[in-house]
């Protein structure tokens, strides 16, 4: 499971077996949902019916919430429900194969995350999201940060550095899943500053962070928003940002990025909004509108501020130019790491 | 006694008429979803949480608790009436309440487990309360290691827990095991045994394997019965609940399940259900009914309940002080705060003091709540069981598959669970007991996973996984448990006739 | 099938056909095991537990099919006096499977329960039969969709 830790999600919707199942604000308009499917969306009059939003996360995870949070000031924009539906599983692949496998009439859309990007890099996605999908907004940013415990000899990502030059291959450092950006950011550092240490998964962010707190793995990269709490409580020690300039967060504004210390590596993990691609270009126009006003409004940044993210607004432009240049440079990326290799050799 | 007074003051906010009400509610709201199949603790909080935007974070958090406690009993009362399970932690509660169910006590059944849950869920407390501090400290000392080791003890002991020859169970644990690889593979990312069906892309549902191999199976077998298959007694209403003798058997089991409970619940991971595996277990053991396993012992009921609820409470203690959920309903009551600005950790305590004693108090009160709510219940859910099987299982199945939709919204989920129901009918049929199956399912990926992580921590040296006292402990009890039962095993097969029948099962 | 096989050479033909199809899964599962990179004991891959999963299932496996194969009568088949009956309910739950998504929750949840109650019960009480049927499909449907408001297919 190739799993973001932008998102808390990865820590509150793991194990979940017996996840899920939706909340559903006008049940008796998608039942009669059907009946309108072969009536032409026509823009003047859209949206005609409640809009189905895809979510591939469990109910209940951050990526649901900033979804409802969401939901909630656009179906009051646009006048109609918009009902969210839990499709997790499959580290979002099963959300996404159903996006990409809806009628691209504006009444399906989706909540996606940063993963889109890699896994297609890897060949196991049954789908090249970011051109079977069409971009409408991104709604949240987070660049992770490399920490350790409080009780490690390493008080500095140099302290780190150099005793992973001195030691080679004993330092391990925490993934969420091999390729992605928890693998990706701390491998380019790695290559980058001529050291050796490896990667253990876990299957969460939310394990991870147990271990990490336990002190049975030394480092990891993983969400500035997970890791805020304890950071606070002087349990973990931020050490180096993955992101292009330093955060604004007081608690991380000190956390130099590798960039400023001479490394040449940097992963950000992104939350945004997507339909299926070949939206006619008047409802494309139309969700892009009601979604910029949607993240324009105070209510809804403040409580995306509440779960811990950093609300960053993109349009569907800008949305999409993102998705365009992070495929590009990761493509280079995870074949320069070794990453790509490492994650086909898995198979024979 | 600073705390004592802090708890005072939490139970003047939590016994207003308005959070009283609210506890109420979520108690009854999650006994209702933990009975419905599919629909857990994490399933309601879920749709709640949109809906409490508009609540007083206080009253929301009540709300929630009581979700928590009722779902975690919930679940035993389908498991109990009609063998199916709506939750990983009620699997064992089939075992003998169904037993129980189908002797005519399938109201002491319900009475006991609502005991045990109180009972447990209040010691969980009494532990949060004075302990919290000190135990979270040990829930970070298990690591990849020592998880591993407790999977594997878990593993050797319970898959004998069935009660046939060795081969058969080992082959079932080992079927399950295998049943836990198909899908993406968490710690690779590398698609498994899925035949390039999306049906699979997601791996074999545990919930939904349950639910196949046990309700699906018995809506089968009965039909399959037909007219020949026996209703349980009817029962007079002053036989709804325990006797004195029942009740006797139950409380040390109770207790027994209560600190399994309290333990497993402090290891990272999804502790309800293995602590009702456990406590089972250990139930069957040493417990006073032993003999009586299979055919419904209350002490199978009593303790394995008891053991959910107080693993699903002390999961608290490190949700509270350290900020980290350990299972999916504590991850799930997490964003129910964080939602209404409430960050658990290690400043919770001390920024918002009110708020902490406040929902430990109101968590006593849902847990009390809980009791006086269902006791009076048993008698109309037991009464359930007057209906003919004939009706009755044509309603089971559609429940059992129309609450398997709702695990995932996916209707391919539905294929997957008749398929297990077939697969459990078949085999219960011809002699092969499925809990090793559920079994092996359930620890397989857990196994896989933190033998992996141990392996590469420790750069490959078994010995490094011995020298750590608690995985060490772990790792030889697991062996000398193989030793001994092979040599049952041997003595059974080759020793004296009167020695076979002594130890052959009932 | 019918209740003959309780015991005796068909239900022993039962048992082996099981105790076949176990080896025969386990050993298709081998085979796509080993289609993973083992990886080595300091760093196991994604086939390293599923290769040792399928060795020692297919190991036991073959133990019980001798098992099976030795004992004259390995025990009795329970599979029901009418298979057949299972066999009409798994006949319906699966028409139900792929209507559920086509015809809705309502009508698909009615027809099921109609049928299901009609090969458990036969014709007699008909009238009491389809009361049932439309009591419950109605119950719950007004359960799910609007108590605890989950999405319907």
């Amino acid at each position: 499971m190739i799993t973001t830790h932008n998102d808390k999600n990865v820590i509150r919707e793991r194990h979940m077996q017996n996840q899920l199942r939706t909340r559903r604000m006008a049940l008796a308009a998608l039942c009669l949902a059907p009946l309108f499917a072969a009536l032409p969306a026509s823009a003047q009059s859209y949206p005609q019916r409640p809009i189905r939003v895809i979510v591939p996360f469990p109910a209940g995870g951050s990526t649901d919430i900033m979804g409802r949070i969401l939901t909630k000031a656009v179906e009051t924009r646009l006048g109609k429900p918009l009902i969210i539906e839990n499709k997790p599983g499959a580290g979002t692949m099963t959300g996404l194969n159903e996006l990409v496998g809806a009628r691209p009439d504006g009444y399906t859309i989706g909540m996606v995350t940063s993963t889109m990007v890699l896994q297609p890099l890897y060949g196991g996605s049954r789908h090249d999201y970011p051109n079977a999908l069409q971009p409408i907004a991104q709604v949240t940013v987070t660049p992770p940060v490399l920490v350790t415990g409080s009780d490690t000899p390493w008080k500095t990502a140099k302290d780190l550095i150099d005793d992973a030059k001195a030691h080679p291959r004993k330092i391990k450092y925490g993934i969420t899943g091999f390729g992605n950006s928890s693998h990706i950011g701390p491998t380019q550092l790695a290559r980058a500053a001529g050291i050796e240490i490896e990667p253990v998964s876990f299957d969460g962010g939310g394990v991870l962070l147990t271990a990490l707190l336990g002190g049975h793995i030394a480092v990891s990269a993983g969400s500035t928003v997970d890791y805020k709490p304890h950071i606070e409580a002087g349990k973990l020690r931020p050490l180096l940002s993955f992101g292009a300039t330093r955060s604004e967060d007081p608690l991380y504004k000190d956390v130099p990025t590798a960039k400023e210390l001479g490394y040449d590596a940097e992963i950000v993990s992104w939350t945004g909004v997507a339909a299926p691609k070949g939206l006619p270009a008047d409802i494309a126009a139309r969700l892009d509108e009601v979604f910029a006003a949607a993240m324009a409004d105070p209510e809804v940044k403040d409580a995306i501020a509440k779960l811990g993210s950093e609300p960053v607004y993109l349009n569907a432009a800008g949305f999409g130019a993102r998705w365009a240049s992070e495929t590009a440079k990761l493509r280079q990326v995870v074949a320069e790491t070794g990453i790509l290799e490492l994650v086909k050799s898995q198979r024979r | 006694m600073t705390s004592f007074h802090a708890l005072l003051e939490g139970f003047q906010l939590a016994v207003t008429p308005g959070n009283l009400v609210a506890a109420g509610v979520g108690v009854l709201l999650g006994t209702f979803a933990g009975m419905l199949p599919g629909l857990g603790i994490s399933g309601t909080i879920a749709l709640l949480i949109p809906i409490s935007f508009g609540l007083d974070p206080f009253t929301a958090l009540v709300i929630f608790g009581g979700i928590y406690y009722g779902a975690a009993y919930g679940g035993s009362t389908t498991s109990i009436l009609l063998n199916v399970p709506g939750e990983g932690a009620s699997v064992v509660t089939c075992v003998e309440g169904y037993a129980m169910a189908r002797r005519g006590r399938a109201g002491a059944a319900l009475s006991v487990a609502a005991l045990g849950s109180f009972f447990a869920g209040m010691l969980g407390l009494v532990g949060l309360v004075l302990f919290a501090p000190t135990i979270a400290g040990w829930a970070l000392a298990f690591g990849p290691q020592e998880y591993f080791c407790i999977a594997v003890l878990a593993l050797v002991v319970l898959s004998g827990i069935s009660g046939q020859s060795m081969v058969q169970s080992g082959l079932m644990v080992v079927v399950g095991v295998m049943l836990g690889t198909i899908g993406i593979d968490p710690m690779t990312g590398v698609e498994r045994f899925t035949m390039s069906s999306d049906i699979l892309l997601d791996g074999v549902s545990f919930i939904i394997v349950v639910m196949g191999v046990y309700g699906m199976a018995e809506v089968l077998q009965t039909a399959a019965d037909g007219d020949s298959a026996v209703s349980p007694p009817r029962i007079a209403f002053r036989d709804l609940y325990p006797t004195r003798e029942e009740l006797s058997r139950s409380i040390p089991a109770i207790f027994r399940g209560s600190v399994i409970g309290f333990l497993i619940g402090l290891v990272p991971g999804p502790s309800g259900t293995i602590s009702t595996f456990l406590s089972y277990a250990v139930e069957k053991r040493f417990s006073r009914g032993r003999d009586q396993f299979g055919s419904g012992a209350i002490e199978g009921v009593a303790g394995p309940e008891s053991a959910n609820n107080g693993a699903d409470t002390s999961t608290l203690i490190p949700l509270l002080s350290l900020g980290l959920p350990f299972n999916a309903g504590a991850a799930l009551l997490l964003s129910g705060f964080l939602i209404h600005g409430i960050t658990p950790g290690p400043n919770l305590v001390s920024t918002r003091p009110d708020l902490f004693w406040g929902l430990v108090a109101s968590l006593v009160v849902g847990n009390v709540m809980l009791l006086v709510i269902n006791l009076p219940f048993v008698g109309v859910f037991a009464s359930l069981l007057r209906i003919p099987l004939g009706i009755l299982m044509p309603l089971v199945a559609v429940i059992v598959l129309s609450g398997t939709y709702f695990i995932g919204n996916n209707l391919s989920d539905l294929w997957l669970a008749i398929a297990f129901g077939v697969l459990g009918w078949v085999l219960k049929g011809t002699g092969y007991s499925v809990a090793p199956l559920i079994i092996g399912l359930f620890l397989g990926p857990l196994i896989e996973k933190g033998f992996i992580q141990s392996m590469v921590l420790a750069d490959g040296s078994l010995v490094t996984l011995m020298s750590r006292p608690f995985s060490g402990i772990m790792l030889g009890a697991a062996a000398l448990f193989i030793v001994i039962r092979i040599g049952l095993e041997l003595r059974r097969r080759f020793g004296s006739a009167p020695l076979e029948a002594a130890s052959a099962p009932r | 099938m019918n209740s003959a096989e309780r015991s005796g050479p068909a239900a022993r033909t039962v048992q082996l056909a099981v105790a076949l199809a176990l080896l025969a899964g386990c050993s298709f599962y081998l085979y796509a095991a080993t289609g993973f990179s083992f990886g080595v004991w300091n760093n196991p891959r994604a086939g390293f537990v599923p290769t040792i999963a399928g060795c020692i299932g297919v190991a036991l496996a073959i133990g019980n099919l001798v098992r099976v194969w030795r004992v004259g009568s390995p025990g009795p088949v329970e599979l029901g006096l009418s298979p057949q009956r299972a066999l009409a309910f798994l006949a319906v739950l699966a028409a139900y499977a792929a209507l559920l998504g086509k015809i809705g929750f309502l009508p698909a949840t009615f027809a099921a329960t109609l049928a299901l109650l009609l090969v458990s019960r036969g014709m007699r009480g008909l009238l009491q039969t389809l009361v049932i049927a439309g009591a419950f499909s109605a119950i719950i449907w007004l359960l799910f969709g609007f108590v605890l408001k989950l999405p319907l297919p």
